[in-house]
């Protein structure tokens, strides 16, 4: 049986957060790029495909990385440190 | 896709009137008078056309004159009865001819179109003119040095049009590739290179052997120049148009190493026109190998400018946006395998650099056909002198451009024939390119 996801406006408030900050890296490697190899400014807005592009590719290693924090850390390596207090 | 369909009228008509038209209507006078031209003409009148020579370029013309509202088939003239036929089925009000002396008789005709084999082009083409007619001959222009002079005196002395058959002097991106080598877009010019390679014997079905000579008569010393006559002098031209000079000596070298059978001319060549200020105009081919294909090249000290394609190659390309400079850094740096040692040599192959197309909507042809292709500038030739041949104007720069290229054509088969570097003979000199 198919369940329903809830998205709380919290879940949303934080993925957009952090969906910003990836793009925030992503056009600060443009405007990077434009002084390190001396190209044309105007490539701040021609080039919004690519920092689209990285901004989404690091959301997707972000979003890897959090993963792993949950099913990983969280469910394996934090419940044996919490069975350990236990004891 | 490669192959983008071009509005060739809308070019030639905007010549006029774009930026740079100016340079390019004083540069290139046959423009101008066909721009010109098409305002003067009265609507509804046409050119009163002759075709002498009905065979496969022949054909050709004649479905691109049906084309033109201006022109109008009334003679059509061949020796051959088959080639007479095919072309009597597309223009059956068309008078036929056999002999061609009886076409340049009649007074209804006003200008003929020939496409015969090259020995004849300039015989008929002296008659023609001497009969008062308007002639467009196919190129080359004739098959030795002295009948091209002497077409070309005819011409000056009875004042009638010629045409002979450069189309490229008609195709937008030769003309628009020319604008840009005058504007400095490739720097100094410091080469030029043809090349047209074929791989096929370049004959076609001889019915009976008796024909043989008639319908292969490319293979023929007598009847034709071989790949010197038929190719080279297409591509010639643009030496005359880059360099806005003549060449003061020519060498080359040519065999028939492959096709051996029977063929009088060679089947592979190599000539070089030397240029006074040292620049260096090639022409290759070879009918055994097609790889390469044909095309001209101009060579400049910033770019290269390769015509049939219609591309410019700069020396020093526009380099990537930033960003993507920066990912294809990272990218290096992670996967990129560290060398040892630095290679002591690396083999300077060609630059992978795909170059830009010169204009919009470039059509381009391999050349493989050998009686002509959409899109070259036939069409717009043939309907140029359909104008002429109403307005009774000769157009100024036409046959001097033509007339080079057919003696630049002959000289390098000179100097193949002889085996000798053969100096541009001064008899040969027209009062164009600065020559008095």
């Amino acid at each position: 049986m198919i369940k329903d996801i809830k998205l709380t406006a919290k879940r949303q408030r934080t993925e957009v957060f952090i969906f910003g900050i990836c793009m925030l890296i992503a056009f600060s490697m443009n405007v990077f790029s434009i002084l390190v190899y001396k190209t044309e400014w105007k490539e701040i807005y021609t080039q919004m495909g690519w920092v689209l592009a990285i901004s989404l590719f690091l959301y997707f290693i972000a979003l890897l990385l959090r993963l792993f924090y949950l099913f990983v850390f969280r469910k394996f390596i934090h419940k044996r440190l919490l069975e350990k207090k236990k004891h | 896709m490669d192959l983008k369909e071009l509005n060739r009228r809308e070019f030639i008509k905007s010549i006029g009137v774009a930026g740079g038209g100016a340079f390019l209507l004083s540069s290139l006078p046959w423009l101008q008078s066909f721009a010109s031209a098409r305002q003067e003409i009265p609507k509804g009148e046409k050119a009163k056309i002759a075709i002498i020579g009905t065979g496969s370029r022949g054909m050709y013309h004649i479905n691109n004159l049906l084309k033109i509202p201006n022109a109008e088939i009334v003679a059509i003239c061949d020796i051959y009865k088959p080639n007479l036929d095919q072309a009597a089925a597309v223009c059956p009000k068309a008078k036929k001819y056999f002999d061609y002396r009886e076409v340049l008789a009649s007074p209804d005709i006003q200008g003929i179109l020939i496409a015969c084999p090259l020995h004849v082009h300039a015989p008929i083409t002296i008659a023609g003119l001497k009969a008062g007619k308007h002639v467009f001959c196919e190129k080359s222009m004739a098959r030795t040095l002295d009948q091209c002079k002497e077409m070309y005196d005819t011409y000056k002395q009875t004042g009638k049009v010629l045409y002979i058959g450069q189309q490229r002097l008609f195709d937008p991106k030769f003309v628009k590739a020319l604008e840009m080598v005058r504007n400095g877009a490739i720097g100094e010019v410091v080469g030029l290179r043809n090349f047209w390679f074929r791989n096929n014997d370049w004959r076609r079905p001889v019915p009976n052997p008796s024909l043989e000579r008639q319908i292969n008569w490319r293979l023929y010393k007598e009847y034709s120049g071989g790949l010197m006559t038929e190719l080279a002098t297409h591509q010639l031209q643009m030496g005359t148009w880059a360099m806005n000079t003549l060449p003061d000596y020519i060498m080359g070298s040519g065999d028939t190493m492959y096709w051996k059978d029977g063929r009088e001319v060679y089947d592979n060549v190599n000539v070089i026109y030397h240029y006074p200020n040292g620049v260096k105009m090639t022409f290759e081919s070879i009918i055994s190998n097609k790889f390469y294909g044909m095309d001209e090249q101009i060579l400049g000290n910033k770019g290269t400018m390769e015509l049939e394609k219609g591309k410019i190659y700069m020396e020093d390309p526009k380099p990537a946006p930033g960003i993507q400079q920066l990912v294809n850094q990272i990218e290096h740096d992670v996967f990129d395998v560290i060398p040892v040692a630095g290679p002591s040599w690396v083999p300077e192959t060609a630059s992978e650099n795909k170059g830009e197309y010169i204009m919009d909507l470039v059509k381009k042809h391999d050349g493989a056909s050998s009686t002509g292709v959409t899109g070259d500038g036939s069409e717009e030739l043939v309907a140029a002198f359909c104008h002429s041949v109403i307005n009774g104007k000769p157009v100024p720069g036409l046959v001097e451009e033509a007339y080079y290229s057919s003696v630049l054509a002959l000289l390098g088969l000179q100097a193949m024939d002889e085996k000798r570097i053969v100096y541009f003979p001064e008899k040969y000199k027209i009062p164009y390119l600065n020559h008095a």
